[in-house]
């Protein structure tokens, strides 16, 4: 009964393309982990209906020259069985490439949890909001912009992609209460050339960056802020500021991640963003030892 | 019962406090089955293992720690300690309650005869 419960819930996620609610850290390890498993066997399966297409249409074309240096017709019946077969994999390989996950909820989600998983708070849920896809979407789409050349590219259009990627909730277990969240940027440059030879070649590149948002609320009983930080400081550009609120004060951190080095679909570095979630932390002495002091 | 004290946590640390099972072989740290490694040389704790060991070589708990090390000299976070273990001299953190310091006496540590003989 549970084991159905539970299905039902990773076919809701995957319908859904999004890991949106509130659940203890148990639960999510198990939705990573059942996701984890669903996504690798789509990625192995694209990987293999890619190579067969490839090898179907590659076949084909050589056999166009073993038909002809051989003049005999019916080794060049294979060559439409080559192309057929080759349109079959293509359409298959596209349906599981629309299957295929973003890969953040188990390279960026997954080691950040499992490095912080002894300072949740035990049996408390954590609210989250990820989406499983690429922000190359439709729906996440903002604009084009006017047409541009660049160098040897003519012609060029950045499409520019934004959306909140990801948005978490941690009580800790120290009475503090961590916020996350990332708003991804995406532009997808195409730019067209003309080679000496006549022929138009395109070539598309990608840059992205997520734009961070650490908060840390801070237990009054036992914490207090030792000394406001230095802004901009170091080689990543991160601001530090302290709000005060009814429940306590609120310590942010906001740093842009730039990831990719022109591929098409990067995950951003969870390191840096745990080293950042550190040094909020280094803002921090506790209240009783103060006193003492 | 003598607990293990394998410091776990990454923003704030306390000891895993499950049952004893030896001690690490390096630094006498009482430790329990989860947090000890089996060497030649006879148990180590995660933490003796780890701090010769490159970060492709170790995988899940002591990666963590790996992680936990690194990002602490990297940010110049001293995290706080709410256990009760101060027999290694450790550098890397403070006591979250000052008071831990003075009720900690010589009778805090532990005799590694008391482990030999159960």
């Amino acid at each position: 009964m549970a084991q159905q419960e539970h299905g039902a819930q990773i076919q809701a996620l995957l319908d859904a393309k999004r890991m949106q609610g509130e659940w203890p850290l148990t639960r999510i390890n198990y939705f990573i982990s059942q996701l984890t498993e669903y996504d690798l066997v789509i990625e192995k399966k694209a990987k293999v209906y890619t190579g067969l297409t490839a090898g179907s249409f590659i076949g084909a074309f050589i056999f166009i020259f073993v038909a002809a240096f051989l003049e005999n017709w019916k080794v060049a019946l294979i060559i439409p069985v080559l192309i057929v077969v080759g349109i079959i994999t293509l359409i298959i390989t596209m349906k599981y490439s629309k299957l295929d996950l973003r890969n953040e909820f188990r390279e960026f989600l997954a080691p950040l949890l499992d490095n912080l998983k002894e300072d949740i708070k035990p049996e408390s849920d954590i609210s989250l909001d990820l989406h499983l896809t690429s922000v190359e979407d439709k729906a996440f789409f903002q604009g084009k912009s006017d047409k541009y050349s660049k160098g040897v590219y003519h012609k060029c259009y950045d499409h520019i992609y934004e959306r909140d990627l990801l948005t978490m909730s941690l009580p800790l277990i120290d009475g503090n209460r961590l916020a996350l969240s990332g708003h991804e940027y995406l532009i997808k440059s195409v730019k067209t050339k003309r080679n000496p030879r006549g022929k138009y070649k395109t070539k598309t590149k990608y840059k992205k960056k997520v734009m961070f948002d650490i908060r840390l609320r801070i237990n009054p009983d036992k914490f207090q802020i030792k000394k406001l930080p230095d802004e901009g400081k170091g080689p990543l550009k991160r601001t530090v500021s302290v709000k005060g609120g009814q429940a306590g004060k609120t310590l942010r951190l906001q740093f842009t991640s730039k990831v990719g080095g022109g591929l098409e679909d990067p995950v951003p570095d969870w390191k840096i963003t745990l080293e950042q979630i550190v040094y909020l932390y280094s803002f921090l002495s506790p209240l009783q030892a103060d006193a003492s002091s | 019962m003598a607990r293990c004290r394998h410091k776990i946590g990454f923003l704030s640390l306390r000891d895993c406090g499950n049952p004893v099972v030896g001690l690490c072989s390096q630094c006498n740290r009482p430790v329990c089955d989860k947090h000890q490694k089996a060497i030649e040389q006879g148990p180590v704790c995660f933490e003796c293992y780890a701090q010769d060991m490159s970060e492709d070589e170790i995988t899940g708990d002591m990666a963590r720690l790996h992680h936990r090390r690194h990002y602490y000299h990297s940010t110049g976070y001293y995290p706080y300690y709410y256990g009760h273990s101060r027999r290694y001299g450790d550098d890397d953190y403070r006591y979250f309650d000052s008071d831990v310091e003075s009720e900690l006496g010589h009778d805090e540590d532990i005799d590694p005869e008391d482990f030999q003989d159960s």
